[in-house]
């Protein structure tokens, strides 16, 4: 028997083959199930809700269990590139939400700017005398740890958000108007300093 | 999300509730960050405001005081956190309207600044600086009536 499966030679050998890797397969999802079994806790809460499980739900979920084994048996390839598709898809998520998320996107961009006009323009005016004389006032602090992340051939844009607007990688909407600047590297929002919002 | 502790405003004699989060911008720019010691202050902090100056020259919202939980035990001041400006920190990053509830209040929302009062003042600033304010009514809702037989078996009160 292990000679056949280790060489298969006629077509019968290698259905067996075919059926063995399933059924290993069935016995690994098998294995998974048991772990992720309600808990005795999780099975007392059901109860104490009316969800007590009946005879015709057992039946249910073996009759299920049944259908989903005989699949996996027979078509287990099916399984593999379903799973190779569901991995992909889990990267290109993890992809996504790795990105860091602006505030500020093209589509906002009011004009190019220098850094020495900008500070000129945000000096702060306080009557009481509670504001640093600097850039941005009490923003100064973020304000020079965005300007020390300039990267290289980039440019700065100055970017106004009308409220309403759909914001950041989740389209949120904008709760007030925003302004800030933003280091533009290849149409693309490298860093932002956001000087105003609601 | 529990309903939240808001902000506080001293409004003439008064000190009222506010429905906005005018620190929000500075903290994020600053990458500064507190604990949160209740599901009610996600935020960690309640700041109090208050509008300085007159119409010559511009009335300005400043915050003058802050409880902000640097650990569950440990509670900054301004005087911590700004050291610089002990009497008062001109809020120039905020350009918003902040939402101030008055009167009784005519439904509850259990979720952030959901809940709707009887008054709303709103008090819209540009880089600090007041625009103008403005107060709305909201009407008295009716109150909702649950029929009986949505609420689940386990919380309805037994009869014997």
């Amino acid at each position: 028997m292990i000679d056949k499966i280790l060489h298969p030679s006629d077509w019968y050998d290698w259905l067996l083959v075919y059926v063995l890797i399933g059924l290993l397969g069935l016995v690994v999802l098998g294995i998974n199930a048991l772990r992720t079994k309600p808990s005795s806790f999780e099975k007392t809460i059901m109860s104490s809700l009316g969800r007590k499980r009946t005879l015709k739900d057992v039946i249910q979920d073996w009759f299920v269990y049944a259908v989903a084994a005989v699949c996996v048996v027979i078509g287990w390839p099916g399984f593999l590139v379903w799973l190779a598709l569901e991995k992909k898809r889990e990267a290109k998520n993890n992809d996504w939400y790795a990105l860091p998320d602006f505030t500020a996107a093209p589509e906002f961009f009011i004009k190019e700017v220098k850094v020495s006009e900008v500070e000129l323009e945000n000096v702060i005016y306080d009557p009481l005398g509670q504001t640093p004389k600097t850039p941005f006032g009490h923003l100064n602090k973020a304000w020079e740890i965005f300007k020390s992340k300039k990267p290289m051939g980039s440019e700065l844009q100055l970017f106004q958000i009308p409220k309403g607007s759909k914001i950041g990688k989740f389209k949120t909407e904008a709760e007030s108007e925003i302004k800030g600047y933003a280091w533009v590297l290849n149409e693309k929002v490298a860093e932002e300093f956001i000087s105003e919002e609601g | 999300m529990t309903a939240q502790v808001s902000e506080r405003l001293i409004y003439g004699e008064k000190e009222i509730p506010i429905f906005s989060n005018p620190l929000a911008t500075y903290l994020r720019q600053t990458g500064i960050k507190f604990q949160s010691p209740t599901t009610a202050n996600w935020r960690g902090y309640v700041g109090t405001w208050e509008i300085k100056g007159n119409s010559e020259i511009g009335e300005r919202l400043y915050l003058v005081g802050i409880a902000a939980h640097k650990t569950y035990e440990e509670i900054l001041e301004l005087k911590d956190l700004f050291p610089d400006s002990p009497d008062g920190v001109f809020a120039h990053w905020y350009s918003g309207t902040l939402r101030c509830p008055q009167g009784n209040r005519v439904k509850y929302v259990h979720m952030g600044y959901a809940s709707k009062y009887e008054y709303e003042l709103f008090i819209e600033f540009k880089q600090g600086v007041l625009i103008k304010q403005y107060a709305k009514h909201n009407p008295s809702e009716e109150p909702e009536i649950y029929d009986p037989k949505d609420i689940p078996s386990f919380l309805r009160k037994q009869s014997d």
